[in-house]
């Protein structure tokens, strides 16, 4: 009986395993044909278990065939589970769908542990906001301390200071421009950018030569382990990305966009017997990232940047009633940088990080019968070391310079304008020049150490020295700079920081031929005081709270002058408060951001007065919830108060160049109707097993708001009318990505 | 830099005058449409030693309307100064400023010329001068002093004396227009003659325009290309660079009174000009009116020749 039961066993046995099957397969990302490692897969009823590995891969053996059911629930993802009729050997594809495909909060902000003031923005989740059209840069309107620009200006303006106190760079490397024509969108491509971080009053001595603040863009870290692409078509342009891997180590990423927005200006003037678009208005951009290591120790990067914008009409009647505006327009703008960047690690201890850009500029502008030619070599350069000398003590020692030779020519006349009311072009003196190899090297130097006085000390101090050499006026200035952080609570920091910050007057400010070269620099001084909460509970990730304080004494601003053309006669202040609070609680996501504050100037001639860009109250509220099948609802509202303008007392009629010159009293004397917008976005992404489709309709100005801009004065400046913002402005886009 | 030409770019594309405002071009109210500056044998220019101007006289002219002042009395001063940095931003204005000197003020004048009923468009006969010999030593001192402190180079391209020239309702000097005009002063550029003569308001088939056109017509300026003057200036080298005149013409159209009427060319009583300056031979097209004339005007359509050193030329159509 024993042998025969034996005997029975063994035959169970051995039926059982010639009908077990094997059943194998792959996890992956639904719509991205990305893998997922460390997934746990449940087979039941067996209640069998495998994990995936790094390729996504999972197997079972010795299954029993028959109905089973094959189950997966994964942080973060849709559970996922399929009935399945095993008969046999199976190897299956498995996608598993994100919980939320749409996750966007309204705003991150990250902090620096170099610097206390900067806040960095993630690059999908600015594209996201309302309002941006799908271009993260220009969800920094959503910032506190950014005054809003008007219209379709391209300019970034910090905290009362003037538009040219902004620094825009990439990876640290200073560009021209940060936008294209009419600050539509951004120079580089969004899916090349990770981040990017805007500085403001206190920012540290790693970064200068700007009185406002910087904003810079980070380009990508690339973690690609298979080709990729996607291709992006929206209202104003349209764009794609390919990213491979090459070879074992190295990584790609190309993109290039561009713009039809020319083809539909064109449109809008077809016709006209004054105004047509010879070249229809047209923008482009290419990007370029690679990285490799090339040892344990030392990583390469390598992005590109590649611009251009062009413009040509013709205006047969003198635009703006100005003689000289008349005829022949056309603008082509574009420069490329190159930036290698190195970073090699000596030591748990000490790091060095170094990059330099190479590139060009290039200006080609007729207007009317003026026109200015610009051929610019440039070059920049980075460097950094970080040493930690001690648990309590990091030192950062640098170097930020910027190299320029430019061959220029023009016949322009002397634009002079005051009070954000200029002059006619024709009035101005004409002035010619024909200058080869002008050089405008800037070089800075920089300290940066981080200090705690003890390992568990609530102090973080970060007291650093800059020191920059303006070689065109041949001028050093030195630039101390503090922040400290009081660590309250874990949740609750609170900030100081501040310092001098000194500027380098404008080509066209110094250049002997268009302007004054005794001409000195600018300066600053800045302070911030703030408190930063954070918010997050377990329901609330992402969630805090700033509140703080900014003042800015601005000294030697370069004003015009009608005997030395410029001088270093204007003084200034901007002082207010900021406040923000980002909230999350799912499905729902809040931002609302408040800045209180008053920007003066005053010069010789001139008591203090408001500034051009003096906005007593900015508040942003932005709202946003994800609805179920990856839809998505957001809306922002914006209040300003109205911006400034001049209006003259009377006007002399120039007879040589039949046009009315203004003769101004006060200037700003003109507060203009507060700016009030809503903007709408929704969102919608369909997910295919290998594939993904994204939509967005972006409106601005929802409800249509005729917002004043500006005054536009008669010829005689006798009357004026007022120039109306940006109306209903629907943005459509779809993007494909695999 | 870089940042500086988009901006103007930018600047000219909104510069664009909304069509509820007053055109230049549309002579509607009190206005000054040109001033001439004639010295013996050439316009708005003298030389200048640092102690005498050659010539010293200049015949003054202007070109003036009051379409719908229903001739009521004017006056105008006459005065000049020292630029004192126009070109560099300055605010256009004598005041407060040692080199002036008054010519005429407060000086009331009637119809005359072709600035008479019922029209009051055109040039009046005033017989202005300016005689620069006459200029108060003390005041001629200071023209001296600036003059001889000035660089050798801008010596030789001159400087400017602005003429104002102001018009107002004698019994209401509030509404005063305020105009003036750059006389050049130089040590060494050989003054301007120019724009000369042979001009004429030209239909496109080159025939002179003699009365209004009463349907679409394209109009032009002829300018003959050896009025085209060359002259020379000093680089900021002191080289000399010949440089040839550049011409173009300032058109000038009667309007109704009601500003935003003018605008409109189905309701403007004057007939509407495409282009408010062209280049000589460049056409403008000539829209007529839709609205009869109010009775008792006629329309004036005016063309002033311009040369780009302060020489003026003034071609005047009136209907019939």
């Amino acid at each position: 009986m024993k042998s025969n039961s034996g005997w029975i066993l063994a035959g169970l046995l051995v039926s059982s395993v010639s009908f077990a099957a094997t059943l194998e397969g792959e996890v992956y990302i639904r719509g991205s044909r990305d893998t997922l490692r460390g997934v746990n897969v449940f087979v039941l009823p067996a209640k069998q278990r495998a994990e995936t590995d790094d390729a996504g891969r999972f197997k079972f053996e010795n299954i029993v065939p028959g109905k089973i059911k094959l189950v997966i629930n994964h942080p973060g993802f849709i559970r996922q589970e399929d009935e399945i009729e095993l008969s046999g050997d199976l190897s299956k594809i498995v996608y598993l769908e994100r919980e939320n495909a749409l996750l966007y909060e309204t705003t991150i902000e990250s902090k620096d542990t170099r610097d206390l003031v900067k806040r960095t923005l993630n690059q999908k989740k600015a594209a996201a906001q309302p309002g941006a059209g799908a271009d993260p840069v220009r969800a920094i309107q959503n910032l506190p301390g950014v005054n809003r620009s008007q219209g379709f200006s391209s300019q970034v303006i910090i905290q009362g200071s003037a538009p040219q106190d902004t620094r825009y760079t990439i990876d640290g490397h200073e560009i021209p421009l940060i936008f294209h024509f009419g600050g539509l969108s951004s120079v580089f491509n969004p899916d090349l950018t990770e981040s990017f971080d805007f500085l403001s009053a206190g920012y540290q001595s790693n970064y200068g030569r700007a009185m406002g603040g910087i904003l810079n863009l980070n380009s990508r870290d690339l973690e690609l382990k298979r080709f990729k692409a996607s291709g992006f078509v929206d209202t104003f342009n349209s764009g794609l990305l390919l990213e491979t891997p090459v070879g074992e180590r190295g990584q790609l990423a190309v993109g290039g966009r561009i713009s039809y927005i020319g083809q539909v200006l064109k449109s809008v003037f077809k016709g006209s017997d004054n105004f047509s678009l010879t070249v229809a208005p047209s923008y482009g951009d290419v990007g370029l990232l690679y990285q490799r290591p090339l040892s344990d120790r030392l990583k390469f990067k390598f992005t590109v940047i590649g611009s251009q914008d062009a413009l040509d009409f013709i205006a047969a009647n003198p635009l703006g009633g100005d003689p000289s505006l008349r005829g022949n327009f056309s603008n082509q703008i574009g420069f490329f940088r190159l930036i290698p960047q190195f970073e090699w690690t000596h030591s748990a201890r000490s790091k060095t990080v170094f990059s330099t850009a190479l590139g060009r500029d290039f200006i080609n502008t007729d207007i009317g019968k003026s026109y200015f030619n610009l051929r610019t070599i440039a070059a920049t350069v980075r460097a950094e070391n970080r040493l930690r000398v001690s648990d309590t003590f990091l030192l950062n020692t640098g170097m930020d310079h910027r190299l320029a030779w430019s061959d220029v020519g023009f016949k322009l006349p002397r634009v002079f304008n005051e009070g954000g009311l200029p002059n006619p072009l024709s009035t101005g003196e004409t002035r010619i020049a024909d200058l080869k190899n002008v050089s405008s090297n800037l070089f800075g130097f920089y300290v940066n150490p981080v200090w705690k006085p003890a390992v568990d000390s609530r102090w973080t101090l970060h007291p650093g020295l800059r020191l920059d050499y303006f070689a065109p006026i041949r001028e050093w200035r030195p630039a101390p700079r503090l922040s400290a952080n009081y660590q309250l609570d874990p949740t609750l920091s609170l900030i100081a920081a501040g310092g001098l910050y000194a500027q380098a007057p404008l080509e066209q400010q110094y250049a002997p031929t268009f302007g004054n070269p005794s001409i000195r620099s600018s300066s600053a001084w800045h302070l911030r005081l703030g408190a930063e909460k954070d918010l997050s509970a377990s329901l609330t990730k992402g969630s805090e709270a700033y509140s703080g304080v900014f003042a800015r004494l601005f000294d030697r601003l370069v004003i015009p002058d009608t005997q030395s053309i410029f001088s270093n006669g204007g003084k200034g202040q901007a002082i207010g408060w900021e406040t923000s609070v980002t909230y999350n609680l799912d499905p729902w996501n809040f931002f609302g951001a408040y800045t209180l504050s008053r920007s003066t100037r005053s010069d010789p001639s001139r008591s203090s007065y408001l500034y051009q860009f003096d906005q007593t109250h900015f508040l942003t509220l932005i709202a946003g919830v994800n609805l179920k099948r990856n839809w998505r609802i957001s809306s922002r509202f914006r209040y300003v108060t109205g911006p400034l303008d001049t209006i003259p007392v009377s006007a002399a009629g120039d007879l040589d160049n039949d046009v009315f010159i203004p003769i101004r009293g006060s200037l700003f004397n003109a507060r203009l109707d507060a700016f009030m917008m809503l903007d709408l976005r929704i969102d919608k992404r369909w997910i295919y097993d290998t594939w993904t489709l994204s939509l967005y309709l972006d409106i601005q100005n929802v409800t249509n708001r005729q917002n004043t801009e500006g005054l536009q004065f008669a010829y005689d400046y006798k009357t004026y009318d007022t120039v109306k913002g940006i109306p209903i402005l629907p943005t459509f886009g779809l993007k494909g990505e695999f | 830099m870089l940042r500086l030409i988009p901006a103007l770019l930018l600047l000219s594309l909104t510069a664009c005058s909304p069509d509820t405002m007053p055109r230049y071009a549309t002579v509607q109210g009190l206005r000054v449409l040109g001033l001439n500056l004639n010295g013996t044998g050439n316009l708005a220019e003298a030389s200048f030693n640092g102690a005498t101007f050659n010539p010293a006289t200049l015949q003054v002219t202007p070109v003036l309307s009051d379409l719908h002042g229903g001739g009521r009395p004017l006056s105008f001063n006459l005065y000049y100064c020292l630029d004192p940095g126009v070109g560099l931003g300055a605010p256009p204005t004598c005041e407060g400023n040692a080199t002036r000197v008054d010519v005429s003020m407060n000086t009331s004048f009637g119809p005359s010329g072709t600035f008479t009923s019922p029209e009051f468009t055109g040039i009046p006969t005033l017989g202005l001068s300016i005689d620069l010999s006459t200029m108060p030593p003390a005041v001629l001192a200071l023209y001296s002093a600036r003059f001889t402190s000035l660089t050798s180079i801008q010596r030789f391209n001159g400087i400017s004396i602005l003429v104002f020239f102001e018009i107002f309702p004698t019994l209401s000097s509030s509404e005063k227009i305020t105009t003036f005009k750059r006389l050049f002063i130089s040590d060494g550029r050989v003054l301007n003659q120019n724009p000369g003569t042979g001009l004429d308001l030209a239909r496109e088939d080159g025939t002179s325009l003699v009365s209004f056109p009463t349907v679409e017509t394209f109009l032009k300026a002829v300018v003959p290309a050896s009025n085209l003057e060359t002259y020379t200036v000093q680089d900021s080298s002191g080289n000399p660079q010949t440089l040839t005149e550049s011409i173009e013409v300032a058109w000038f159209l009667t309007g109704p009174a009601d500003i935003e009427c003018s605008n409109d060319k189905d309701c403007t009583t004057d007939g509407f000009l495409a282009l408010s300056r062209t280049s000589p031979g460049e056409l403008n097209r000539f829209t007529p009116p839709k609205v009869p004339l109010p009775v008792g005007r006629d329309r004036v359509l005016i063309g002033i020749v311009k040369d780009n050193r302060g020489g003026n030329a003034v071609l005047r159509v009136q209907a019939l």
